[in-house]
């Protein structure tokens, strides 16, 4: 197969996959540095500092025999919301494909959670959308 | 004392601002109102420029420095050329008047009217990327004596 799709997705949070994830998505940037010099008619750039962020939607499941890979919504908002005023966890995210041989090929990084929403609402399953920072450079990318 | 021109680096900068300086002369204002105008000359001095050099190489950074211990350590002046304090400068139809005022067109590094470029104060350097800094030098053109 030499097309993916939604079903080859995987996320992992620390080694646990995420079992309810129905969305997630990365993009990266680079900021650029201006070196246009007097005399110049067009301007010069350079690369800057490069930062990265995402975004993932993960159904919020409980049941008998549900696994920490099925209730990880539960744990992702536990990593961002504190009783009193304990700090936030950072979180080892990784988000990548099963390919064509079955080999997981993904990016991984560390990322602060900079947002999590939560909305309960009549026919609509009850999820939460997080969005995130990465903490640093990845730490393995072999997408 | 002789002094001598020293070349600034070739580094281009990406500001520039210039002020052609004063004649120099005091004003007296008397109770009344009455002004009295005292012209002790009639040669412009202390013209300031100002360069800006945006994200330079740490390395170009280094020449800068090195130019302003050569200058000021031995109070010689600083020689602008077009490939550095003039860069950028057009103006054929005035006889190219605004780069005269930074550096002649016989190479003496002097400006139009004979003064002499030396640092105003140490460049400022401000660090913003791995290996890429932003600077500040400030220059005044000094009348020497004789």
């Amino acid at each position: 197969m030499g097309y993916y799709s939604g079903a080859d997705g995987v996320m992992k949070v620390g080694s646990t996959t995420v079992g309810r994830v129905t969305t997630f998505s990365f993009s990266s940037s680079q900021e650029t540095l201006d070196v246009t010099t007097l005399g110049d008619r067009d301007r010069k750039l350079i690369g800057g500092t490069r930062s990265l962020s995402g975004s993932a939607s993960i159904a919020y499941y409980s049941a008998t025999g549900a696994t920490s890979g099925d209730t990880m919504a539960s744990t992702l908002m536990n990593n961002l919301i504190k009783t009193g005023g304990a700090a936030s966890d950072t979180v080892t995210l990784s988000l990548g494909i099963n390919d064509h041989t079955g080999a997981y090929k993904d990016i991984t990084m560390t990322v602060v959670l900079t947002s999590i929403a939560v909305s309960s609402a009549q026919g609509e399953i009850f999820s939460a959308d997080i969005s995130f920072e990465a903490a640093d450079a990845p730490s393995g990318f072999d997408l | 004392m002789t002094v001598s021109a020293v070349d600034f680096p070739a580094v281009k900068p990406s500001s520039r601002s210039f002020s052609p300086g004063e004649y120099p002369s005091t004003t007296f204002e008397s109770l009344d109102g009455t002004k009295t105008h005292l012209r002790y000359g009639n040669k412009r001095v202390n013209a300031t420029l100002t360069l800006g050099f945006s994200n330079i190489t740490d390395g170009q950074v280094g020449l800068i420095l090195d130019n302003y211990d050569d200058v000021m350590s031995v109070y010689d002046y600083v020689k602008f050329t077009d490939a550095n304090g003039s860069a950028g400068i057009e103006g054929a139809g005035s006889g190219y008047f605004l780069r005269k005022e930074i550096h002649d067109d016989a190479g003496t590094g002097k400006t139009r009217l004979g003064l002499k470029w030396r640092y105003d104060g140490p460049p400022q350097v401000t660090s913003v990327y791995p290996g890429r800094s932003n600077v500040e030098c400030k220059f005044v053109a000094c009348l020497d004596s004789p």
